[in-house]
């Protein structure tokens, strides 16, 4: 008997403690991982993108077009992880982000896409936004004193290029912030597939916030010395991070390096 | 070479650095040429001289250069050398090979200087302290570091810290490089900031002093003029140390263009260094 009561104790016990547990179903998701607000969004504050934000979910990204011979040459030097389709030797990779290298701007928006899970809080410095994202923890500068982006970088007289590059930004309307962005360091890959983008390149951030709890992000490129027209590199939702918290998610090199020499080369999937 | 782990752009940047020092010595042409705001100019942080007018209140918002900015920056107090271990903290101190104290690069366990790991807290507060942005929102203030680009969050919502980070539980918390950081004003002034739940694979300091998940850092930001910011730092962590241990005194300077150096890191850089000249020059047999 004695075990029989024992038992139903426990089973009591653990209805009790799922009971108190908050029972979560598919409607309380936007989308995997990512909490819908208890209640309907409100308007758009004015001139206020201030705040955590994860995405970008409903990503639709055009097609890259197609590249100048310079854009091929670089691309064609390059193997990304896992793609058998453009490299004789299966599993080849030299994406520096297997590493842990930074992964640059705008490749940093794009790896947010893994799940949707990525975050990112706005917030503001004298004559500035900034920008601080959860993969990398690393942050980025956008200047708002209507200065005019540098003509040209890694010249005398001239910026050095930078993975997250030299950005300006302004208010093209109280719910549209638009940045621009130059000056890119060219070793961070364009994307997963190691596609080019030059330090001359020109991109173009489009923040409209449509209400309390949405932020749509499109993302243009213009870079003709390795494409031949501009096109939409990302479109996305951005959502409002119930709880406003973010996870610590840095790359770690020498956990990736042991990954990569331990499991990574002994399994045949080569790594550089 | 301290800043091994940073693009090689940035080394030129050093190399920018010590040419503008030299000119901004002798008044050279140099300080006539335009200036672009894109970039930074040691030589006018360093002519920003004096309080520059009364402290804000209650506002530390901005970009301060730190020590290594060539802005005349110095460094009050370092790190205690040699504190009070417990026989647990020697042991872990002895396990962690600096180096700088006799111990060559090929020689070091230092997982920043060997992989470009992050330094993580307290340690990215006292070590490369170049420069720093502050921003504050409401309920938190950041701290947006330029030495690897990283930043910090400090919660300022009256929030208790964490307690737990072992065990199982909802209150329970994982160690985190940065650790989970709490703040308040103790007056107009004074901005007092405590840490805990620092991942304890990172030093506290460059010399290798380790920490345990249960050290609890306080951060003292003091706000003396318009053009000056302190920073003091002490470490209580009962496991490894029998008392709290000072992890120095660091101060700052207002930059009036805003603008510094990129830091960025590059670990695939960091292995080319130690493959091709750091290792081969530190092995035995190298030439001294």
């Amino acid at each position: 008997m004695r075990p029989i009561v024992v038992a139903l104790v426990v089973l009591a016990g653990l209805a009790t403690v799922g009971d108190a547990q908050e029972r979560l179903t598919r409607e309380d998701f936007i989308v995997e991982g990512v909490r819908k607000m208890p209640n309907p969004p409100g308007p758009a504050p004015a001139r206020d993108l201030s705040g955590v934000w994860v995405g970008p979910q409903d990503e639709k990204d055009d097609p890259v077009p197609p590249m100048t011979p310079a854009g091929e040459a670089i691309f064609k030097e390059r193997h990304a992880y896992g793609d058998a389709t453009r490299t004789a030797d299966l599993g080849m990779s030299n994406d520096p982000f297997i590493t842990c290298d930074p992964l640059g701007f705008p490749r940093n928006l794009l790896a947010h896409a893994v799940s949707g899970r990525g975050r990112m809080i706005f917030a503001s410095a004298p004559g500035r936004l900034l920008i601080a994202y959860e993969q990398q923890r690393i942050w980025r500068e956008v200047w708002t004193d209507g200065r005019a982006l540098p003509k040209a970088v890694d010249v005398r007289g001239a910026p050095e290029s930078r993975y997250y590059g030299h950005s300006v930004g302004r208010w093209e309307n109280d719910n549209t912030f638009v940045i621009d962005t130059t000056g890119v360091d060219e070793r961070p890959w364009l994307n997963e597939e190691g596609h080019p983008r030059s330090s001359s390149a020109r991109i173009q951030e489009r923040y409209v916030r449509r209400d309390q709890y949405n932020l749509q992000l499109t993302v243009t490129i213009d870079d003709p010395k390795y494409y031949t027209k501009p096109w939409t590199f990302m479109r996305g939702n951005f959502y409002w991070v119930l709880g406003q918290e973010f996870a610590e998610t840095f790359c770690i090199p020498s956990e990736a390096i042991e990954y990569r020499d331990s499991l990574a080369r002994p399994s045949g999937i080569q790594a550089r | 070479m301290r800043n091994r782990c940073t693009s090689v752009v940035a080394g030129v940047a050093g190399v920018l650095l010590l040419s503008g020092l030299a000119f901004g010595q002798g008044g050279t042409p140099q300080n006539t040429a335009p200036r672009s705001p894109w970039k930074y100019y040691p030589e006018d942080a360093r002519a920003n001289e004096g309080p520059g007018g009364p402290a804000p209140v209650r506002d530390m918002s901005g970009t301060w250069a730190g020590e290594s900015s060539g802005a005349g920056v110095k460094r009050l107090v370092p790190p205690e050398r040699n504190p009070a271990f417990t026989p647990l903290g020697k042991e872990m101190f002895d396990k962690n090979k600096a180096e700088g104290t006799g111990v060559l690069i090929a020689q070091s366990n230092d997982p920043h200087v060997r992989y470009c790991d992050p330094f993580g807290f307290p340690r990215n507060m006292n070590d490369q302290i170049r420069s720093m942005t502050i921003a504050t929102l409401p309920t938190r203030t950041f701290v947006m570091l330029k030495f690897m680009n990283i930043w910090r969050e400090i919660w300022t919502d009256g929030r208790a810290l964490p307690t737990r980070f072992a065990g199982r539980g909802a209150d329970v918390h994982d160690p985190i490089y940065n650790g989970y950081s709490v703040g308040r004003w103790t007056d107009d002034y004074t901005f007092v900031v405590e840490t805990t739940g620092m991942a304890g694979e990172t030093w506290a300091t460059e010399g290798g002093l380790p920490h345990s998940v249960d050290a609890k850092v306080t951060e003292r930001f003091n706000r003396s003029s318009k053009n000056d910011l302190s920073l003091a730092m002490t470490m209580d962590d009962p496991k490894l140390y029998s008392k709290p241990v000072s992890l120095g005194e660091v101060n700052f300077r207002w930059i009036p263009s805003q603008t510094f150096f990129d830091f960025t890191y590059v670990p695939s850089s960091v292995q080319m260094y130690l493959k091709e000249m750091a290792d081969p020059a530190s092995s035995p047999g190298a030439a001294r």
